[in-house]
């Protein structure tokens, strides 16, 4: 595969302090495609908290989090030449954290079930229940972990769609190329996940379930 | 639209209608409560990587680094293996056909042939003393005749008919 064509004229003498301030993605990898890994330690730099945030909220422990963030980095480095600037760089990489969080669930072999649908009933997920503790703070801890048990109802097909869209900011045209599914499905997928979501927490959001 | 049939369409991933995907698009972008899931979302924390974490990561780049320059160093030594080898091989051979009798071509003799230097064989070592019965070759036929010839010069007559 061709290497990504960047002009990078002039740019290759990067000291480790000066990496990526104010250089574009392209232009960054272009430089790892030349060999210059100071470039790679300013990807890394640049998408290490959004790489490890994600991950962190696709599998259930902090240690598995952290294998799987550097294993989404080493492969990036080890594939960085193959990267052909189709896909944004963002995209690129939590293409393959998706399918790393994919394969890890599935050797767990833990089956985590759907929520089933009742869009008129009451919410069926259950989730640690945030009242009694006035606290603002420990409230918002204890609102987190609603959102975060809810969200890990959600199969390993909505989950990384609401994720990438909703935290991640990625468009449906990169969702639909980081995971391999057509734009439509992306929009279908992503209303169904917030639906589930909505359903988990309108008691503590304050929702109403009955409209549409 | 009755939203629990949508979804349950969307559930069972079929293929919605041009109406349906245009309503789906519609609550994605404007529907309040789809917009207060994205905030709620978006508003949380955001887990960092430890300094302890990137440290094990740099480690494992820098030994990632390391590789490809092994794997070219390998790649050559089997390059340069394999031509000393050909090598090898080609000067044996050449070798082995300047030695003097080392494997000289046989030529190909017929059945045939064998068969006529055995009867030359077979003949020379059945000749006998005096000439005479030479019957089987024509070579000693030849010379049968000529000692009868001398006989007769000499006695008048040949030692056969005696």
């Amino acid at each position: 595969m061709e290497p990504l064509e960047v002009d990078i004229a002039g740019a290759l003498n990067m000291s480790q302090h000066e990496a990526g301030n104010g250089i574009s993605d392209q232009l960054l990898v272009a430089r790892c495609q030349s060999d210059d890994w100071a470039a790679f330690d300013a990807l890394v730099d640049r998408y290490q908290a959004r790489v490890f945030g994600f991950v962190r909220r696709m599998v259930p422990s902090h240690e598995e989090a952290e294998d799987i963030a550097q294993e989404v980095f080493v492969r990036a480095f080890r594939n960085i030449h193959r990267y052909d600037g189709r896909a944004s760089v963002a995209g690129w990489l939590f293409k393959i954290a998706t399918n790393l969080c994919i394969d890890s669930r599935r050797k767990r072999s833990r089956r985590v079930a759907e929520v089933p649908l009742e869009v008129d009933g009451s919410p069926v997920v259950e989730v640690a229940d945030p009242k009694g503790d006035p606290e603002p703070i420990v409230f918002a801890q204890q609102m987190e972990e609603v959102i975060a048990s809810a969200l890990d109802s959600l199969s390993e097909r909505l989950k990384p769609v609401i994720l990438l869209h909703d935290v991640e900011g990625l468009s449906y045209e990169e969702i639909a190329n980081a995971l391999g599914i057509p734009v439509g499905t992306v929009k279908s997928r992503l209303f169904l996940a917030r639906e589930r979501l909505q359903q988990a927490l309108s008691e503590y959001m304050g929702g109403d379930t009955s409209h549409g | 639209m009755d939203k629990k049939k949508l979804l349950e369409k969307i559930e069972r991933e079929e293929q919605l209608s041009l109406v349906e995907q245009a309503h789906v698009e519609e609550l994605l972008a404007n529907d309040p409560i789809h917009g207060r899931i994205r905030e709620t979302l978006q508003a949380l924390p955001q887990d960092a990587p430890s300094l302890e974490w990137r440290s094990r990561l740099n480690e494992r780049l820098r030994r990632e680094k390391r590789q490809p320059a092994k794997r070219f160093a390998w790649s050559r030594l089997g390059w340069a293996l394999s031509a000393a080898a050909c090598t090898i091989v080609i000067a044996t051979v050449l070798v082995l056909q300047r030695i003097p009798g080392a494997e000289e071509p046989q030529p190909v003799i017929s059945a045939s042939q064998l068969m006529e230097w055995h009867e030359e064989a077979t003949g020379a070592a059945a000749l006998p003393e005096d000439g005479a019965r030479m019957s089987t070759f024509a070579i000693a036929d030849e010379g049968a005749r000529t000692v009868n010839e001398v006989e007769d010069l000499l006695y008048g007559t040949s030692l056969e008919s005696l």
